[in-house]
């Protein structure tokens, strides 16, 4: 198939030796995130190892889209391997990067990189096309993310500037290149082993949960730079250039002429409902000369660059880390984050660390000593002092940067978590939407190894009517409508009870059938085939006169365009049921068992106690609840969790895939290992 | 050792000899050649432009892998021939630059191209077009281009010289391109920062840079001037 | 030799300044057209173009005029003339030719083969040193081909059909098997090459007068592409010959003579008579006689007086 660069870089990081793995061994599972777990089963064979064990595999994966010009499917790389993050297992867990370092690989030739061991001193990989090296980073080791960059681009530019043409490779046909190597690089976070500790690239992407920033720490990689000037072959161009096209005129929001505007002026979140450029802000207004910013091949563009460069490329919740002290130190905060390489969802909750301060917990000589200067929370000499001490590992930053559950733990202080005084419901994950009420995300969390971060139904059942109701605006859709337009487009079940999100609704087998929608979709049609989470799916848009959108036509329609294959949406569905299904083997390798998937007391007994949006069926009809007062019931959950395992064909008293689940999906090996160690679900 | 006849045919030989010398230098006189001064010829002005909003460009390249999609049938970021290049660490509007080809009004590039590769293509609204098989390789084209990022192109898959032709010549798109047909860069661009135009561009330092923000632009809180 | 010395001494200073001439004329200056920024470099196949067509006229007219290396003798102290100093001067000057037109078009590449040049400064250095080689190269083959023709020499250079099998023979005996054919002053071997060399490089001239073409005139890109890839397809059979060519005609111990011969001139009378036979059989008769003012006379033991 076409799309493919046929190899994936290997790199041994103890005996510094480069190999190649030959992509066909793979191709079946897509790219992304299949090969990634595929690999990762080959590759590691005790799956019981720690994050920080130098036998820990680190995938970084393309996909046959990325560096095409496949709609926001182009500049996505998918990051695996055994997180440090989660609590209080060390689930092996994924994370994704946008901007340019994917494609970039790409016309460097190579479909991924693998790395493996530990360097015996601090390396960088410096990859130009298919001259691969590892050189030595003693010279860059303390500097933050955006230093890191910037030196390794002068490096690899001999000292020259860039703004015209470079040789990349020897001679008049080298290949040369206007564009500055795309790197990934940790911070002073991750040369310090912080479970929440980021991969930074450029200057707001990051493969921000699971700490590889971590685990690239502990092995001694400081960075990865790639240039590349090679081509991705296409199998038909016509076809994907009249795709996109169409995906512009009939689909895309039309920035002179747009169909439908924001009724209130310079207000982001109107952008969850038409995808307008520069919406990833959310909640923040632009506030100085910017313009929209975004990756690679992107049809939507949602991130922004400032004309101060404070906030450069940040997007959603980094930018709302820190908003007490004005826009501007807003940015500067955000950058903080962004150079010291941590992961805004470890320290999101940083009021909690102000209310412990006011409880009398925290603070100089006291239970928890800490001199960070609490008085002046919500200023920015607060951000500052408090990222900073994450990133050395100083002051209460040394438990910070084990991640809030680890730190609460070691303070002795589990029972907040349980009463969501920090509302860290899954994994020891910062909550994203809320786990009482969004059950497609909580539930495919706790199944899962992490804040799923995928944002498909998310988008239209919850944002939707929010952002609305918010400015006072009649729904620009009703919830009947939505619903039934969006299970039209749930390919394999067409059934709206899939999106009934009532107190009856979250426990029913519709909603088991939902979860096992999300999770094939997303393992295939998004962290495999890499549609960016922010414009894929798209059931319900708003910039087509009936609001249907592109899915499901239009996933195959550009992966069959650029590949030459002629697969269907649900052909896609079926390999993502396979990769869901080997992600759960090697879980339940590391230790899963169904016990184990439970959320944070407070989800079952505190209610909730603000509005929250979402699409259900109440007394008959259809309607956009508000969802008060409702937690999740112990037992009705268990009870759903039973359902869902038998639809996946799990065994419903461990949650283990069955044999004859794992056989039909030609994971017949995987069955024996699981067998081996008494781990197969009985029939 | 026969000199007699040696001696006759040495003398008509010379004859012809310097009678075809003098034809041959005579002949190099005449199409347009090297004796002449090529800059005496005035190169008609192209019927077609591309216009860029630098302020509205999200950098995302979308117009590079169009361009190199319609032309080459593959993806390619150096076989582009509009580039844009960006510094994540700059501040806007200096952190992004647009180099598309200006289709000069004197073009350095097809003066300086020896074998008449280069050249204004009187069949297609006289765009400045690289004839490739013509092409040797010799690269003045490249260099005669005064703009920082020259914007004739080295493909060194081809090994040959390429630019802008308007999309003329877009043997992977069904669409017609030229002055009078569509352009694959204005067409994907998400933003609409790049426009096409038949009139001449007034020449500034920042290069066909123009506003192509509109109100609506304006009302997503992006600036507008 | 030392006529050939100062030949080869002229050839290498006629280069010298052609490659200095090649070497300027490569570097940037700002161009005309009144752009800052704008560069141009001077390409010689433009610039100079006249010098082709002069090339192969004044190969023809010196040609014309050349002497007749067709007689030879046996000199007093055994050797026989082989190739004289114009021999000399041809080959030598079309080999240094040659090697820098295929050094220089390799560089610049040549079919599919990679390039090794990046900046256009040696890319234009490349070309102007492979239009300097050019022009020698013209003049030494119209050269060549002219003199052959007219003196007559050229029959001894085209093979006949009876070169075949003593050619096969020649390469058996020298395996071991069998006898030596009677050979003359060129191999059969040799004379079985010079076509196979006059195909080649015939087709690199014509294509490359074609791509010379475009300098002046506006050329069809179709016969564009036709002359560069058949270009390249001679320079890539050019190269596979020179390498038998100096393998059989430099390398091998048997032919030590030979090479030799085409330095000083010169092979001895027992060389000729064991290796070719039937040009012994023509020379035998031209010895050069002692009181020849052109031999040095050898000294008298009997006249010299002791002291």
């Amino acid at each position: 198939m076409k799309g493919y660069m046929g190899k994936i870089l290997r790199v041994n990081l103890t005996d510094r030796s480069i190999s190649t793995i030959d992509t066909k061994q793979y191709e079946q599972w897509g790219g992304g995130h299949g090969m990634g777990s595929a690999i990762f089963w080959d590759l590691v064979k005790d799956k019981t190892i720690s994050a920080f064990d130098s036998r820990n595999v680190v995938t970084l994966m393309t996909s046959p889209l990325v560096g095409t010009l496949a709609p926001s499917a182009a500049s996505r790389t998918e990051v695996q391997g055994i997180g440090p993050q989660a609590y209080p297992y060390e689930w092996f867990t994924r994370s994704n990067v946008g901007g340019r370092f994917a494609p970039m690989l790409k016309y460097a030739g190579w479909d991924g990189i693998v790395v493996e061991g530990k360097a015996d001193s601090p390396v960088w990989l410096d990859i130009r096309n298919q001259d691969v090296k590892i050189r030595d980073a003693s010279s860059l080791w303390g500097m933050d993310t955006y230093e890191t960059q910037q030196e390794i681009w002068s490096d690899v530019n001999n000292g020259l500037d860039y703004g015209s043409w470079n040789q990349v490779g020897f001679g008049r046909d080298g290949g040369r290149s206007t564009q500055r190597p795309a790197v990934i690089a940790i911070g002073q976070a991750g040369e310090n082993l912080s479970r929440i500790a980021c991969l930074i690239h450029d200057a707001g992407n990051a493969a921000g949960q699971g700490g590889f920033g971590g685990v690239f720490g502990s092995k001694n990689l400081k960075a990865i730079s790639v240039i590349g000037t090679g081509n991705v072959e296409v199998a038909d161009p016509n076809a994907l250039m009249q795709a996109r096209i169409w995906m512009k005129e009939v689909h895309g929001y039309n920035v002179d002429e747009p169909l439908r505007e924001s009724p209130v002026d310079n207000f982001s979140l109107y952008g969850t409902i038409t995808r307008r450029p520069g919406f990833g802000a959310l909640l923040l207004e632009v506030t100085e000369p910017s313009r929209p910013k975004g990756c690679v091949g992107c049809y939507m563009n949602c991130r922004k660059k400032t004309s101060t460069a404070y906030g450069n490329e940040a997007s959603c919740v980094e930018a709302i880390f820190y908003t007490s002290d004005g826009p501007e130190n807003a940015n500067k905060a955000t950058d903080l984050l962004q150079k010291y390489g941590i992961n805004v969802y470890g320290i999101l909750q940083h009021g909690y660390l102000r209310d412990l301060y006011k409880m009398g917990v925290m603070g100089p000589g006291k239970q928890i000593h800490s001199e960070l200067p609490f008085e002046q929370y919500g200023k920015i000499e607060f951000a500052e002092a408090l990222t900073k001490a994450i990133a050395y590992r100083e002051d209460i930053g040394a438990d910070l940067a084990e991640g809030l559950p680890r730190a609460i733990e070691k303070w002795g202080r589990l029972e907040d978590i349980e009463s969501g005084l920090i509302t860290l419901p899954n994994w020891g994950y910062n909550d994203h939407y809320d786990p009482r009420l969004e059950v497609e995300w909580s539930y495919g969390s706790i199944l899962g190894d992490r804040d799923i971060n995928e944002h498909c139904l998310n988008w239209s059942v919850h944002w939707l009517p929010l952002v609305c109701n918010a400015i006072d605006q009649e729904p620009i859709i009703s919830a009947e409508d939505m619903v039934k337009t969006i299970a039209s487009k749930l390919v394999i079940f067409d059934d709206p009870m899939m999106l009934d999100y009532s107190a009856e609704g979250i426990y029913s087998e519709a909603k088991a059938k939902m979860i096992y929608w999300h999770r094939h979709y997303t393992r295939f049609w998004k962290q495999s085939v890499l549609y960016c989470d922010w414009a894929w799916p798209f059931f319900v848009n708003a910039n087509v006169p009936d609001f249907k959108g592109f899915t499901p036509e239009g996933e195959p329609k550009f992966f069959n365009a650029v590949t030459g294959s002629n697969i269907t949406f649900e052909e896609g569905m079926e390999i993502g049921r396979k990769i869901w299904n080997l992600d759960r083997a090697i879980w339940i390798l590391q230790g899963r068992h169904r016990d184990q998937e439970k959320f944070a007391g407070y989800v079952y007994d505190v209610p909730t106690s603000a509005p929250y949006a979402l699409t259900a069926f109440e007394n008959g009809k259809w309607v956009y609840s508000d969802c008060l007062d409702r937690s999740l019931d112990r037992q009705k959950f268990e009870d759903w969790k039973t359902m869902y395992y038998k639809l996946e064909g799990w065994d419903p008293s461990s949650g283990w895939p069955k044999r004859s689940t794992l056989n039909e999906l030609g994971l017949g090996n995987v069955a024996d290992e699981l067998a081996s160690k008494g781990k197969l679900g009985s029939e | 050792m026969a000199n007699e006849p040696r001696k006759a045919s040495r003398r008509d030989f010379l004859k012809v000899g310097s009678a075809s010398l003098i034809g041959l230098s005579v002949g190099t006189l005449f199409p347009g050649g090297t004796w002449l001064d090529n800059k005496i010829y005035a190169i008609p002005a192209s019927e077609g432009y591309l216009l860029v909003d630098t302020k509205k460009c999200a950098g995302c390249l979308s117009c590079m892998l169009a361009c190199s999609l319609t032309h080459e049938g593959k993806e390619n970021l150096s076989l582009s021939r509009i580039q844009i290049m960006q510094d994540s660490f700059v501040g806007f509007p200096n952190d992004i630059t647009m180099s598309q080809c200006r289709q000069c009004a004197y073009p350095p590039c097809v003066e300086a191209c020896p074998t008449k590769a280069l050249h204004a293509d009187e069949n297609n609204g006289n765009i400045r077009v690289v004839e490739t098989g013509k092409c040797i390789g010799c690269q003045r084209c490249i260099e005669a281009c005064p703009y920082d990022s020259n914007r004739v192109v080295w493909n060194h898959e081809s090994k040959h010289s390429q630019k802008c032709d308007l999309c003329a010549n877009t043997p992977f798109w069904e669409e017609e391109g030229g002055p009078d047909g569509k352009q694959a860069c204005v067409a994907v661009c998400p933003m609409n920062a790049i426009k096409f135009t038949k009139t001449i561009p007034t020449q500034s330092d920042s290069g066909y840079n123009v506003n192509l923000r509109n109100v609506h632009y304006g009302k997503t809180g992006f600036p507008t001037n | 030799m030392l006529a050939r010395l100062f030949i080869a001494i002229g050839v290498f200073i006629g280069l010298g300044f052609g490659a200095y001439w090649a070497y300027d004329a490569s570097r940037l200056y700002v161009f005309q057209a009144g752009y800052t920024g704008s560069y141009t470099y001077n390409l010689l196949f433009e610039s100079a173009v006249w010098a082709i067509p002069v090339a192969i006229l004044l190969g023809i007219l010196i040609g014309s005029f050349a002497k007749d290396g067709h007689e030879s003798y046996i000199d007093a102290q055994g050797k026989v003339l082989r190739h004289d100093e114009t021999m000399f001067f041809q080959h030598w000057s079309h080999a240094l030719a040659t090697l820098l037109l295929i050094g220089t078009g390799i560089s610049l590449g040549v079919l599919m083969f990679p390039r090794f040049l990046s900046n256009p400064q040696d890319v234009g250095f490349a070309i102007n040193l492979h239009f300097i080689a050019a022009s020698l190269f013209l003049f030494t083959v119209f050269f060549h081909v002219t003199k052959n023709i007219l003196t007559g020499e050229i029959k001894e250079n085209m093979p006949e059909a009876h070169d075949i099998p003593d050619a096969i023979g020649h390469y058996k005996a020298m395996l071991g098997f069998g006898k030596q054919p009677e050979e003359g002053k060129y191999l059969a071997s040799e004379k079985l090459s010079y076509p196979v060399w006059g195909v080649l490089v015939g087709g690199i001239i014509l294509s490359g007068l074609i791509k010379v073409s475009a300098y002046i005139w506006n050329m069809p890109e179709g016969l564009m592409i036709a002359a560069t890839l058949i270009h390249g397809i001679c320079t890539v059979g050019i190269v596979l010959v020179l390498i038998v060519h100096v393998f059989l005609g430099a390398i091998i111990p048997p032919s030590w003579p030979l090479i030799r011969s085409m330095i000083t001139g010169y092979v001895t009378e027992d060389y000729v008579k064991a290796h070719h036979v039937k040009w012994y059989k023509e020379i035998k008769g031209n010895r050069k006689p002692i009181a020849d003012e052109s031999v040095e006379a050898l000294p008298n033991k009997a006249e010299t007086p002791s002291v």
